[in-house]
């Protein structure tokens, strides 16, 4: 337990209030917003376990998925100070996991959807986030929360590095062609040094009472490993990071993976 | 018509009474009011690292729900023919596990699976079982029951056996409030055992706990092993242990082919564990990766309880595991030494916490 006893019940009761969508004093009138996250592969529904072929043509396939947002935001301009737009706090920590969804074609097409409810109502013309733990709360252990809380489950946090798992890819790769998937492809990130601000996603939205509002959001896994106009990351040689410093290589590795990841998504809807 | 005025008044009169002798309370031998219900809430003494335990609303934990649930996870009258009880397979000396490599029932036939320790299960959200397909406590202690090759009864045999009993309805009222022996039924029974075993908690007094709180020090030999567990030192291979089996349960609940079966496609899994539940393919041969306070005492080991040793586990891993298009990338190959191995299993030992043992509330009533 690295924070005082005392800090536990103002964080926890700062978490469920931020995090917990249906509460808090809104005032107004409101609506829902779904935002759906898609997982692609070069703009193709990934499903996992289903072959890839990488741009080296190496075959691999993917089997999880996941990131942890903060600072959840929708943006609205500010009239009186058009330099400081107005910002309204939709999360503080969601975990966006595509395990169940994308285990089959069907999930895959569908994303994962986090509803918003009790969103005030009017004009925002964007959303943003970032990606990973805010230090805020990386700061926790899991068993400062519930085992349901995403910040309570511990196979999300990695006490080498006293943090939690920002991202995680994983998958296996057919190194020799032979069409056995013999090596692990493997990335998980986190630290404070990782996390990364200001992911901006441009849409003018009118958030009218009891009309829900819908945004989607794809990720690239591409983008992630091969991404555009830059240099792929070699899946074989370069294809396992637990951001360990003490191994030559992986901070920087796990640093290409969490640029790329924050660039791997589009807003499509 | 007058003149029969007075007969009617007497004739309902005398109706009335009749009516009220026969709601009297006593006169009812199935009537369980006059017994007190008073129910007094269960305190849990958690390890002070574990995270709160999340209760349903509707099963608080009461002593009088934990006593009579601890009744009925000892007693056989849970079974067709009254020979084995719920800690025949769960035993408490070896973790609430079952020593068998698969559990045997009444009628002597072997399941597919090893019985499961039941350590710390209340923190078990992701899914009861080897392959999750129940979701919690009162519903999984339902099943076993009805299971043919388990306890082989049925849950209304059960319920009247319950019914006549000289001891269970009245503790049935004292956890519950029920009113009358009718109101016995498998659903209560089931909360009432799944609050016994939401109580089936360790992990203060490891040594590894110990350690962690510095009153106690590793030797050498279990020092190497938690820095492969924990992949801490560059020095040393990293075990790759701790992805799965973190925190302060030693256990992340989710589910992994850890390459114990060969299987080139994902059919061709003999148990499908998690895909079975799911229906969905790459899940197949995927099973639940449990705790590992005290895994010196449950063997043996795996769903199939195919290992009999720590060293045979750690023997498994370090070869890097079987192939499946599924197997889980954090199983690789991990170049321990036969020194390193030896260091790891030390390790594991440091889990061990037998303490639980001497709580009475765990122990069987009826010794």
């Amino acid at each position: 337990m690295k924070k005082l006893l005392y800090l536990l019940p103002l964080s926890l009761f700062f978490l469920s209030s931020s995090c917990g969508d249906d509460e808090g004093p809104v005032t107004g009138t409101t609506t829902n917003l779904n935002i759906t996250f898609k997982a692609v592969y070069d703009g193709q529904p990934l499903v996992f376990g289903e072959s890839l072929t990488y741009t080296d043509g190496t075959a691999f396939n993917i089997s999880k998925l996941q990131f942890f947002m903060s600072n959840a935001n929708l943006i609205s301009p500010n009239e009186a100070d058009p330099n400081t737009p107005l910002e309204t706090e939709l999360s503080e920590v969601k975990l966006v996991d595509f395990s169940s969804a994308n285990a089959t074609a069907a999930g895959a097409t569908e994303g994962v959807t986090i509803t918003y409810t009790r969103i005030p109502t009017g004009e925002y013309n964007a959303f943003k986030f970032g990606l990973g733990v805010i230090p805020e709360y990386n700061d926790d252990v899991p068993a400062d929360y519930s085992s349901s809380h995403p910040l309570g489950a511990p196979s999300n946090y990695w006490e080498v590095w006293e943090s939690y798992i920002f991202v995680k890819l994983e998958g296996r790769t057919d190194t020799t062609g032979n069409g056995e998937f013999d090596q692990s492809l493997l990335y998980h990130t986190g630290t404070n040094a990782l996390f990364q601000e200001g992911l901006n996603f441009s849409k003018a939205m009118t958030l009218v009472e009891d009309n829900e509002a819908n945004m989607t959001i794809e990720l690239d896994v591409k983008e992630i490993l091969a991404p555009t106009g830059g240099t792929p990351i070699n899946i074989i040689n370069d294809g396992f990071s637990h951001t360990n410093p003490e191994i030559d290589g992986q901070v920087a590795l796990s640093t290409t993976v969490m640029q790329n990841f924050k660039n791997a998504f589009t807003l499509v809807d | 018509m007058t003149k029969y005025l007075p007969f009617l008044v007497l004739y309902i009169l005398f109706g009335l009474v009749a009516c009220s002798d026969d709601d009297t309370p006593t006169a009812d031998p199935n009537d369980l009011t006059t017994i007190a219900y008073t129910p007094e809430a269960y305190t849990v003494a958690l390890p002070a690292e574990f995270p709160p335990l999340e209760i349903p609303t509707d099963n608080p934990l009461t002593k009088e729900g934990v006593q009579l649930g601890r009744r009925l996870f000892y007693d056989p009258i849970l079974s067709a023919d009254s020979t084995m009880s719920c800690a025949s397979c769960h035993q408490l000396e070896v973790g609430f596990a079952d020593p068998l490599p698969t559990s045997v029932g009444i009628d002597g036939i072997a399941g597919t699976r090893s019985g499961m320790s039941l350590l710390n299960i209340a923190y078990s959200l992701n899914g009861l079982n080897w392959d999750g397909k129940i979701a919690s406590l009162e519903e999984q202690a339902l099943e076993p029951v009805t299971n043919e090759i388990e306890l082989h009864e049925s849950w209304p045999n059960v319920i009247e056996k319950l019914k006549r009993h000289t001891d269970y309805p009245s503790r049935f009222r004292k956890a519950f409030g029920i009113e009358n022996k009718s109101e016995i039924t498998k659903e209560l029974a089931a909360k009432a055992i799944a609050q016994f075993e939401r109580i089936i908690l360790t992990g203060a007094n490891s040594k590894y706990d110990r350690v962690l709180r510095g009153e106690a020090f590793f030797t050498d030999e279990e020092l190497n092993g938690f820095d492969m567990f924990f992949d801490i030192s560059p020095e040393l291979p990293d075990a790759e242990c701790g992805h799965c089996h973190n925190g302060a349960l030693l256990s992340t609940n989710e589910y992994f082919n850890n390459g114990i079966d060969n299987a080139p496609t994902l059919d061709d899994f003999i148990d499908k564990g998690r895909g079975e539940i799911t229906g969905i393919p790459f899940d197949n041969g995927r099973f639940r990766a449990t705790t590992l306070r005290n895994i010196e005492f449950t063997a043996p080991y795996m769903h199939d309880g195919r290992f009999q040793t720590l060293e045979e586990v750690v023997d498994h891993y370090n070869s890097g595991g079987k192939y499946a298009p599924n197997l889980d990338p954090l199983i690789l190959p991990l170049g321990m030494t036969d020194s390193q191995k030896q260091d790891l299993v030390a390790f594991l030992k440091t889990f061990s916490d037998t303490s639980y043992q001497e709580n009475p509330d765990l122990q069987n009533p009826f010794e």
